[in-house]
C-alpha cells in the first residue's frame, strides 16, 4: 500500500494530473489496488484544490485573482451559492476559511441559544 | 409574557459578550460508518479526544489518528451519517458543566438531564480527562468514610481519598454496599457528596437505586449518572470519567466526595468493544493493550489533597463484578492491583444467610487503622482476631463433644462475631451503635445468648439504650475510646437489659 501511495505521487506533471502516466499504471494494478489508487488520488487532488464559494461568481473578480495569487500552486475553483448571503468561504482540503455571513448568523444563533 | 423590547434588550445584553473569532475550522469528510464508528478523511489539525460535530448535530469524539484519516467514536444517533457529510472539528475537548445545582440530578454521561429538568448550566467545566494530583499535592489518609456497615466499619475501614474496591459474583450484594454507604453519609457532621455512576446497567435497577436514594432522603447529596445497557459503548466508556469530573468540581472546593463506579467490568467490556470497532490489535481476551491505563487513570484520581490544596478528597469504590469467585481473572486483577484494598463478597456466604457476604478473610483495607477512630479501633483487633480464630476451628466443629471447653467456647464466640455482622439492606447504624454491638460480642455478654436471637437482642439493645441512656450514646458520637467509666456504665446497662429481654 505504501507503494500505492508512491505511485499516485508520481501520477502528476507539473502540480497536475497526468493521464499517460495514469493508465500506464493503472494498467499494472489489480481492482483492489486500484480502489486504493483513486483513493489517493482523490486525496491528492483535494488537497491541491482550493474550493472559493461566492454568492455571485461574476461579481468580485479583484477577489478571486488575489486568491488565485496567493495560492498560486493549487487548483482553485470557483462555486456559487447564494445561500451564503454575502461574503466568501474558501475551502483548503480540511481548513474551512468562513468569511460569509450565513456562518455569522448560524454562530450567533448557537451563542444566543446557548 | 416578555414585550418585544424586553426581548431586544436582552439579546443585545448577551451579544455584547459575544466574539466571533471561529472563521476557521478544520473540517474533514466522512468515508465509512460502521459500528457506531466514523472513519473521517482530513481533519489534519484535530487532537485526540477532541470533540467534533457533524451536519446533523450529532457529537463524536476523536479516538484514533491515522496516517490520511480519524476515527471518530459517536455520542448520539449515527444512522443518518453518510458517506460525504462533513465533520467539523471544535477545537474543545470532552467536559462537563458542573456547579452546586447538580446535586440531586440524574443526568448522563455528557451532562444532559434524565430527570427532565433543565441542563446544569453556567457552572464550571470540568473535563472528563485530566491528570491526578501528584504525590506532593497530597497527604496521606487519615479520615474515614464510614459506611455504616459493622463488617466493613470495624476490620476492612475506610478512609476519604481512599480507592477500596467491591468484587464478588453477580447478586451477592456489592451494590447494596455501596448504596448503604451513600445512605450512612446523610448522617455525618462533614457532608460526603456522593456520586453513583452506573455503567451498562438495566434502567428498571438504575430506576431502583434512585427510588431507594429518594425515599431515604439521600438524593439531596447525591448525584446519579446514568449510561444504561442500552445507551452507546461510547457513554459507557464516558460514564466513569464523567463521574470523577464532577467529584473533582467539589474536591476542589474543599468538600470530601464519594464515588461509586458500578461496575467497571461493564466499562471494560464497552472499551473493548470500542478498540475492536477501532481496530486496535486485540491482547488477552480480546481487550485491547491499554486496558489497564484505562482504569488506572480513573482511579488515580481519587486523592486527599493536603491543606494547602483545599484539603478536599475523592473516594472511589470501583465494583467489580467476577465470574465463579475468580478473583484471578484478568480484569479483577488488573483493579485489585490499583486499589488500596478490596471487599469480597462471596456466593456461598450470601446464600448461607450471611449478608453483607463478605469474605473477611480475603478482604483487606491497605489503609487500616489510619481510617478507623479510637473508638472503633478498641474493638476491631479484638474481633478481627477472634474470627480469624474462629475459622481456623471451624473445620473441628464437626466434632462437637470431642473438643476442649476453650475451643467450643471460641467456637461459640465466633458464631456469635459472625451473627452479630449481619446486617439487613439500607439500615446503615450510626458509630457509636456499631460500637455498641462490637462491644457486647468481644466482651462476651452476647455468650449465653441463643444464636437465633442475637440480631434481636441487638436490636432491643440499641432501642434500649437510646430510649434510656441517651447521654452515653452522645459521649460514644464523639469518636474516643471509651474510658473505664464508660465501660463499666454499658455494663450495667448490658446487665440491666439482658433481665428484661425474652
Amino acid at each position: 500500500m505504501k507503494n500505492i501511495k508512491q505511485l499516485a505521487l508520481a501520477s502528476y506533471t507539473d502540480n497536475k494530473l497526468d493521464n499517460k502516466k495514469i493508465l500506464r499504471i493503472v494498467n499494472k494494478l489489480s481492482r483492489k489496488e486500484i480502489k486504493f489508487y483513486l483513493k489517493k488520488i482523490k486525496l491528492l487532488e483535494s488537497k491541491n484544490t482550493i474550493m472559493v464559494t461566492l454568492v455571485d461568481r461574476n461579481t468580485d473578480k479583484k477577489i478571486i485573482n488575489d486568491i488565485r495569487k496567493i495560492f498560486k500552486n493549487k487548483n482553485v475553483v470557483i462555486n456559487e451559492d447564494k445561500a451564503l448571503l454575502a461574503g466568501i468561504r474558501i475551502l483548503d482540503f480540511d481548513n474551512l476559511y468562513e468569511y460569509d455571513l450565513k456562518s455569522k448568523i448560524e454562530n450567533i444563533s448557537k451563542f444566543l441559544t446557548k | 409574557m416578555k414585550t418585544s423590547e424586553q426581548i431586544i434588550n436582552d439579546l443585545e445584553k448577551k451579544l455584547k459578550n459575544f466574539t466571533d473569532s471561529k472563521t476557521v475550522s478544520n473540517i474533514g469528510t466522512v468515508y465509512k460508518n460502521t459500528d457506531g464508528v466514523i472513519t473521517a478523511s482530513g481533519l489534519t489539525n484535530v487532537k485526540m479526544g477532541e470533540i467534533v460535530s457533524f451536519n446533523n448535530g450529532t457529537e463524536g469524539v476523536v479516538l484514533n489518528l491515522d496516517e490520511d484519516s480519524v476515527s471518530i467514536i459517536l455520542l448520539g444517533d449515527g444512522t443518518e451519517i453518510k458517506e460525504g457529510d462533513k465533520v467539523k472539528a471544535s477545537g474543545k475537548l470532552l467536559s462537563i458543566n458542573v456547579s452546586e445545582n447538580i446535586l440531586g440530578r440524574i443526568i448522563d454521561p455528557l451532562g444532559n438531564p434524565l430527570d427532565g429538568k433543565n441542563k446544569v448550566e453556567n457552572g464550571k467545566n470540568m473535563p472528563l480527562e485530566r491528570i491526578a494530583a501528584g504525590v506532593i499535592e497530597r497527604e496521606p489518609v487519615n479520615t474515614p468514610l464510614k459506611t455504616g456497615i459493622k463488617a466493613i466499619d470495624s476490620m476492612i475501614p475506610i478512609g476519604r481519598g481512599q480507592r477500596e474496591l467491591i468484587i464478588g459474583d453477580r447478586g451477592t450484594g456489592k451494590t447494596a454496599v455501596a448504596i448503604d454507604t451513600i445512605i450512612n453519609q446523610k448522617n455525618e457532621q462533614k457532608k460526603v457528596i456522593c456520586v453513583y455512576v452506573a455503567i451498562g446497567q438495566k434502567k428498571s435497577t438504575i430506576a431502583q437505586v434512585i427510588e431507594r436514594l429518594k425515599e431515604t432522603k439521600s438524593i439531596g447529596y447525591s448525584i446519579v449518572v446514568s449510561a444504561s445497557a442500552s445507551d452507546p459503548a461510547s457513554l459507557l466508556y464516558l460514564a466513569p470519567y464523567t463521574g470523577v469530573a464532577i467529584a473533582e468540581y467539589f474536591m476542589e472546593e474543599g468538600k470530601d466526595v464519594l464515588v461509586v463506579y458500578d461496575d467497571l467490568t461493564k466499562h471494560a467490556w464497552a472499551y473493548r468493544q470500542i478498540s475492536l470497532v477501532l481496530r486496535r490489535p486485540a491482547g488477552r481476551e480480546a481487550y485491547p493493550g491499554d486496558i489497564f491505563y484505562l482504569h488506572s487513570r480513573l482511579l488515580e484520581r481519587a486523592v486527599k489533597m493536603n491543606k494547602e490544596n483545599g484539603g478536599g478528597s475523592i473516594t472511589a469504590l470501583p465494583i467489580i463484578e467476577t465470574q465463579a469467585n475468580d478473583i484471578s481473572a484478568y480484569i479483577p486483577t488488573n483493579v485489585i492491583s490499583i486499589t488500596d484494598g478490596q471487599i469480597f463478597f462471596l456466593t456461598d456466604l450470601f446464600y448461607s444467610g450471611q449478608r453483607p457476604a463478605i469474605d473477611a478473610g480475603n478482604s483487606v483495607s491497605r489503609v487500616g487503622g489510619a481510617a478507623q477512630t479510637p473508638l472503633i479501633k478498641s474493638v476491631a483487633g479484638k474481633m478481627r482476631l477472634e474470627l480469624a480464630q474462629y475459622n481456623n476451628l471451624a473445620a473441628f466443629a464437626q466434632f462437637g463433644s470431642e473438643l476442649d471447653e476453650a475451643t467450643l467456647k471460641q467456637l461459640e464466640r465466633g458464631k456469635r462475631t459472625i451473627e452479630i455482622l449481619k446486617q439487613s439492606q439500607y439500615q446503615p447504624l450510626l458509630e457509636n451503635l456499631e460500637f455498641m454491638s462490637l462491644w457486647l460480642v468481644t466482651s462476651g455478654h452476647l455468650d449465653d445468648i441463643d444464636l437465633s436471637q442475637i440480631q434481636t437482642f441487638e436490636k432491643e439493645y440499641h432501642k434500649f439504650i437510646e430510649k434510656k441512656y441517651p447521654k452515653i450514646l452522645d459521649s460514644l458520637t464523639k469518636g474516643q475510646k471509651p474510658d473505664e467509666k464508660l465501660i463499666l456504665q454499658l455494663e450495667k446497662t448490658v446487665s440491666e437489659f439482658k433481665k428484661i429481654f425474652k
